[in-house]
């Protein structure tokens, strides 16, 4: 690792600023993304503005700063984040919304204030990221008792995000109770959603590493998991692996793919919000399970990425 | 200071100094010894001893003190003529030709130049040709050695996504189908409208 030891120095100096409110992820630890293509082309084209800042600026505007990412849980928001700022050669600062909300009066709003402050001091050398952002945005309903405390800790988060001079995301799975005034505080609103087949591919592909199942047993899977999120792909296919090592040990039998899975799929299941993906739907798709006695077994290793 | 027979009390003092000294030099040669185990290890496990020394002389400086020599020895590799060809090489030699004199088109009176013009575009070109390299030699778009706010990190990026004719979000060939598809996509998994993850 050839990081030069001012980029270190700076990351720590961050991190301590803003360990109250936020981890801070750095640049060099971003994974790669697996996106839709409009997504790409969003995110490109917000990288290259923000690059173009100074050709803005001669014709009177800035680059836009901010941007809300909307969608299913587990679909790679906070991934896409960490990657936009990696580009930029930033640490990003995921704020920990549950850091923020307090049971005092006012205090929620002054922890707001507090993190903004401590965001200022980095002189704009970090991405903000409020993951699930509705914790602390979410519509505003009446004027009684504790609704008027999440109103005032809004009000307080959309002041500071317009006056707030660097770059900030947001992410939420929840953008039908999200408060209209912050939806538009975002210049852009960016939807992630669940992944489609070629996404499903490469996402179980990179998860089942350093095992290399034949394209056709992958096939198999993405056909079985049609509107699993990435974050459901990740947990079958590393349970996959963990029962493939582990399993051995506790006398489970592993010499047949379609005990193997239905293990795992016993073990981890879609957020209830999901249409069930086929694999998990036992009662609605019969067999879904039993056609992966088709699969290549054991799974052939590769040289894994 | 009293004296005594044979120099009393100050020839005392000077023996205890000098026991003393003495002392500190036989634990100096013992810490010297094992220091010598130590990298003997090293070098015996592979580490080169002459490059653990460096960085050994460096972890003593502060990162400031560390950075000044640095960016001197690579002025100093430019004008012997050692990074010759390297975009690094330009680099230095720009900004030690910088230090000498004003370049012959500089503006009168010698007024600071602005930010960007530190990086004339040779030195964004030799960037993006960083970039296209790092690209070819199979590194990741994120390992740009750059700093956020160096104009040289855009060129990098800009290089990398030009040689691989890609916006650096591409899925890797490796978790891609090594053909097109054959089955027949099955029903009720179209793509779903406003992206996906």
């Amino acid at each position: 690792m050839s990081r030069d030891p001012f980029r270190r120095g700076a990351g720590d100096d961050i991190k301590r600023a803003l360990s109250k409110f936020a981890d801070v992820l750095m640049p060099q630890e971003a994974e790669e993304p697996i996106l839709a293509p409009n997504v790409r082309a969003a995110v490109f084209e917000w990288l290259t503005e923000v690059r173009a800042a100074d050709d803005l600026k001669a014709v009177g505007i800035k680059p836009r700063r901010t941007a809300l990412l909307y969608g299913p849980p587990g679909c790679g928001k906070t991934t896409l984040a960490h990657h936009f700022a990696a580009r930029l050669g930033l640490p990003l600062a995921c704020v920990r919304s549950e850091s923020l909300v307090s049971a005092y009066l006012g205090s929620t709003g002054s922890n707001i204030g507090q993190l903004f402050d401590a965001m200022t001091e980095t002189k704009g050398k970090v991405v903000v990221f409020f993951d699930e952002v509705d914790a602390l945005g979410g519509r505003r309903m009446n004027d009684q008792g504790a609704s008027v405390e999440r109103a005032n800790s809004l009000n307080v988060l959309l002041r500071r995000i317009e006056r707030f001079d660097g770059i900030a995301l947001a992410a939420t799975n929840r953008q039908d109770f999200l408060d209209t005034a912050l939806w538009r505080r975002f210049d852009m609103q960016i939807s992630v959603d669940l992944p489609t087949e070629d996404e499903r591919f490469a996402i179980i592909k990179r998860y089942a590493a350093p095992f290399d199942p034949p394209d056709e047993d992958v096939d198999l899977l993405v056909d079985l998991t049609s509107g699993a999120s990435p974050a459901l792909l990740r947990a079958l296919m590393e349970g996959v692996k963990r029962t493939l090592i582990v399993g051995p040990k506790t006398g489970r039998k592993i010499d047949d793919p379609v005990e193997v899975f239905a293990a795992v799929v016993a073990a981890c299941a879609p957020a209830p919000e999901y249409e069930p993906p086929p694999l998990w739907n036992l009662h609605g798709v019969p067999g879904a399970i039993p056609s992966l006695a088709s699969m290549t077994w054991p799974m052939p290793r590769g040289g894994g990425k | 200071m009293t004296e005594g027979h044979n120099g009393g009390a100050a020839a005392d003092m000077l023996i205890d100094f000098v026991e003393s000294i003495e002392g500190l030099e036989v634990e100096k040669q013992a810490i010297s010894d094992k220091i010598k185990l130590v990298k003997a290890r090293a070098r015996s496990a592979g580490f080169d001893i002459k490059v653990m020394n460096q960085m050994l002389r460096e972890r003593k400086e502060s990162a400031s003190a560390r950075e000044e020599f640095q960016a001197l020895c690579e002025m100093y590799r430019a004008a012997l003529g050692m990074l010759n060809g390297t975009p690094l090489g330009e680099v230095a030699r720009k900004r030690l030709m910088g230090k000498k004199a004003p370049p012959p088109d500089a503006p009168e009176g010698g007024e600071p130049q602005p930010e960007a013009d530190e990086f004339p575009a040779e030195d964004l070109e030799g960037a993006r040709a960083a970039g296209r390299a790092a690209a070819r030699e199979g590194k990741r778009i994120i390992d740009n050695p750059y700093l956020a706010t160096d104009p040289r990190r855009a060129a990098w990026d800009e290089g990398w996504c030009a040689e691989t004719g890609t916006d650096g979000m591409e899925v890797p060939a490796a978790w891609r189908r090594a053909d097109k598809r054959k089955k027949k996509k099955p029903e009720g998994d179209e793509k779903p409208e406003g992206g996906d993850a």
